[in-house]
């Protein structure tokens, strides 16, 4: 029985917490993680420049690794959809998750379309393309696809066009795709990152500031519960489509997989697990500082924010135990490999949907209707 | 004997056909109206239409009411603004008649469209509505009468103020029966958990979660919903009874705001316990009619009055016996949720569920994983995961689903598990029952587990903490 372990120590050396600390500690560790982010898109975005003006195995090979470390550090913002980040749906959302990465609605026949009709060259990059063409999703497929095939079918206007692409047009119009996509996201990244900075927008004091006054957050609770309700994310994206059904599916391609063209789809999961314990424990190293652990300690359910721990841990140990590069590879070789780490993280999302949820009082709808 | 019996009956017939003054209904009917106007105001800006109507690709439907036909997006604003419209032609009483009718009709259907809508305040809406076909309450205050003199009625039969007390009580007596559970008096959830959780509201919010308030609150909250219909029929507590009842409601606001238009309508409903003419004293309007009860044996009992009186006596019936048929179940209604629904349990426990369904075709022993978020909405996918009746109807389209895509017959198994009142989640639905082949109906479902024994826990703040 450990519960939380972050606060800010009183003389006696007791821990005194509060939900504006909370708030804020869950503000700086977006913060932090979107800072990282921007670093890591501004690497990308240079490393694919570099691509474009000089296109060889060299650059290439950089241009993927820029790509890599950038979704590493995406993947563990992904699980943090509150503030700014999250949907326009949600309190405080901007909208910017699905600009900046818009998997599940990556459409490869869509991206194969833009490359054949140049519309990445469109002056408003943003308005010619849907979020299912462009942002990390769409920069995948074009540094790593080498394929010369389209998934466009007889009723796209890319099917009769594509086989007429040389080989060379059209590597050279998917690096130049690539460049204006990263741009945006990196765009993107900027804006996301000023949006939390403590030095300009501060959307960090704005979760610490929740109450009246507030005119995003009007109560401390109302701020909590859209980073708790950030959490439906391990359900219904980490377990039911990057998990499940790639699972059920029975894939043994990475057709069905997140990442179909990197081979990243367990590091992701990896990443995502990461953020996760980031959000539960806290964000400092090896999860430090406040998290959802300490709200359940301050209120009494020491037992429940243990339990969630040891779960955590459980499936990052899962995701650990596969020894296949990648989950397709996994699923041909050890699938039950997979389904265990689907059923660990199934026994989390159980614990958060239900305990945690009524521990906490947590209402599990995007718009706030009327309930008695 | 039959003497004696005949004059109870007749006194009883006269006491219900006894003239009241009007006033008091005619101002129950002006603020019902305008409940019923702000009520589809709120679902037209907050976008509840489109969360709660349009967006589902599934609707979860009452058992024996799947046949109700699913409106378009279109027609839905359009019925929640003729609901809004018809509130208003109730309020100002012009056409009252068939305008509340239509009210009920339009309201009612509305709920029939989805389980996950039900809430105990819109069936009291829709109770009030079908009430109100049968009380004249247009006859005074209202465009009707100042269009049709000949209409024009100083009182009512007292019946009229009888049915809407008895309505009201039904709601406050058993919404405090409900409370009387060990979870809610002896560990005091869900309050603590809600209190808990509330602690950053201005003022009072660093006192919710104080040793013993939530407890203090549960037995206050027991108390006030099973008295509080006496005091309130006692002329000489009314007025502090109605002083709670203000109290309460808006403390029930101020905390919990998703119980939405609940205090309203409560505090509302409550006024038709006072004396018939309050409102003429509060307008300073004319003297109410001095009325006087007729002798008993001059009261000429029509046909139609006793034919009314044997439907009134019915839809009482029900209305006492349908809140209590959770008892056949046995085990917590809470839990099996059983009998739950039209039972008047408002805000009588937090839970919440999780639910994945395991479909198995049993031909080649193929397994799959469904989600319900692939069908239901939130709020959808938190009202089916807690009430095992839903779970059952997902579980029957899924089996259909696969059906159609060239699989009949499969298995569909339930992984359920549900949190009630903080406790760890427990197992809600026999896994190994396969639930293509269970049959909704309002028999018991044996393949519903029992509740879990342990108690609730018991949050308590750690204010300082040592590492």
């Amino acid at each position: 029985m450990t519960g939380g372990s972050g606060g800010a120590s009183s003389a006696d050396g007791s821990i005194v917490f509060s939900r504006s600390e909370l708030l804020a500690a869950f503000g700086a560790c977006a913060a932090e993680r979107v800072g990282d982010f921007r670093g890591r898109a501004t690497a990308l975005d240079a490393a694919v420049t570099t691509y474009v003006a000089t296109p060889d195995d060299a650059s290439r090979a950089a241009a993927r690794q820029a790509f890599r470390d950038a979704m590493d550090s995406w993947q563990i913002i992904d699980i943090m959809q509150f503030g700014p980040t999250a949907p326009g749906t949600v309190i405080g959302g901007k909208d910017f998750r699905d600009n900046i990465y818009g998997w599940p609605r990556i459409n490869r026949c869509a991206i194969e379309e833009a490359i054949v009709a140049r519309s990445y060259e469109a002056a408003d990059f943003e308005a010619a393309l849907l979020a299912n063409r462009r942002g990390l999703g769409a920069v995948e497929y074009l540094l790593f696809y080498e394929g010369a095939d389209t998934e466009c079918g007889v009723s796209s206007s890319a099917h009769a066009a594509w086989p007429m692409l040389d080989a060379q047009d059209r590597e050279q119009r998917k690096r130049a795709y690539a460049a204006a996509a990263v741009g945006r996201v990196l765009a993107r990244a900027n804006a996301l990152d000023q949006a939390w900075d403590p030095a300009q927008m501060n959307f960090v004091q704005t979760m610490r500031s929740a109450g009246p006054g507030n005119t995003v957050y009007q109560t401390p609770q109302a701020a909590i519960e859209t980073v708790g309700l950030a959490l439906f994310y391990v359900d219904q994206v980490l377990k039911d489509l990057k998990l499940t059904l790639p699972i059920d599916a029975g894939c043994v391609t990475a057709d069905c997989l997140e990442s179909r063209y990197a081979g990243r789809s367990k590091a992701n999961i990896r990443a995502n697990l990461d953020g996760l314990r980031r959000i539960l424990e806290g964000c400092g190293t090896d999860y430090t500082g406040l998290g959802f652990d300490d709200l359940l300690a301050d209120v009494g359910a020491v037992g429940l924010a243990d339990t969630l721990r040891t779960q955590a841990i459980a499936a990052q140990a899962a995701a650990d135990a596969i020894e296949e590069p990648d989950l397709d590879q996994a699923l041909a070789a050890d699938k039950p490999s997979v389904v265990a780490l689907r059923d660990a993280v199934a026994t989390i999302t159980t614990t958060i949907k239900t305990q945690f949820f009524t521990t906490l009082s947590f209402e599990p709808s995007i718009i706030p209707t009327d309930n008695d | 004997m039959t003497d004696t019996f005949g004059t109870h009956r007749e006194r009883l017939w006269a006491a219900l056909a006894a003239p009241r003054d009007i006033a008091a209904i005619a101002a129950f009917r002006v603020a019902f109206g305008a409940i019923v106007v702000i009520s589809a105001l709120r679902f037209l800006s907050y976008g509840w239409i489109d969360e709660l109507y349009n967006k589902p690709g599934f609707h979860l439907r009452y058992w024996g009411f799947g046949w109700v036909p699913l409106p378009s997006p279109a027609v839905t604003t359009a019925l929640f603004v003729a609901t809004g419209v018809l509130g208003l032609l109730v309020a100002v009483g012009l056409c009252y008649r068939p305008a509340v009718a239509l009210l009920f009709f339009v309201f009612t259907y509305l709920q029939l469209v989805d389980v996950a809508t039900y809430l105990n305040h819109y069936y009291l809406v829709s109770l009030f509505a079908a009430l109100l076909v049968f009380v004249p309450a247009h006859r005074a205050a209202s465009l009707d009468a100042r269009l049709r003199p000949e209409i024009r009625a100083a009182t009512l039969p007292a019946w009229c103020t009888y049915v809407l007390r008895f309505q009201v009580a039904v709601v406050y007596v058993n919404a405090g029966l409900a409370k009387a559970t060990a979870d809610w008096l002896l560990h005091a959830q869900p309050l603590n958990i809600w209190l808990s959780a509330r602690t950053g509201l201005p003022v009072v919010g660093p006192y919710l979660d104080l040793p013993g308030v939530a407890h203090v609150a549960a037995w206050a909250g027991f108390l006030f919903d099973t008295t509080i219909v006496l005091f309130l029929l006692w002329r000489r507590t009314r007025g502090v009874a109605y002083l709670a009842v203000l109290g309460f409601h808006a403390a029930t606001h101020f905390l919990f705001p998703p119980i939405g238009m609940f205090p309203v309508i409560m505090v509302v409903a409550a006024t038709v316990f006072f004396d018939a003419s309050w409102p003429r004293r509060w307008l300073r309007a004319a003297a109410p009619p001095r009325v006087a009860a007729a002798p008993a044996a001059r009261v000429a009992v029509a046909r139609r009055l006793r034919v009314a009186a044997v439907a009134a006596g019915v839809y009482m019936l029900l209305q006492i016996l349908v809140p209590l048929r959770s008892h056949l179940y046995g085990g917590n209604v809470l839990w099996h949720e059983q009998g739950m629904r039209f039972s008047w349990r408002v805000m009588a426990r937090a839970k919440n569920g999780s639910v994945t369904f395991i479909v198995r075709d049993p031909r080649d022993g193929r397994q799959w994983h469904v989600s319900p978020a692939k069908y239901l909405t939130r709020i959808q996918e938190r009202e089916m995961a807690v009430q095992p009746d839903l779970i059952l109807q997902l579980a029957h389209h899924i089996a259909r689903e696969f059906e159609a895509a060239g699989r009949p017959g499969v298995e569909v198994h339930a992984d359920a598990r549900v949190s009630l009142n903080g406790r760890p989640a427990a197992v809600l639905v026999d896994p190994a029952t396969d639930l293509a082949r269970e049959q909704d109906g309002i028999g018991r479902k044996r393949w519903i587990l029992p509740a879990p024994d342990t108690e609730p826990p018991h949050l308590r703040r750690a204010r300082f903490r040592t590492l």
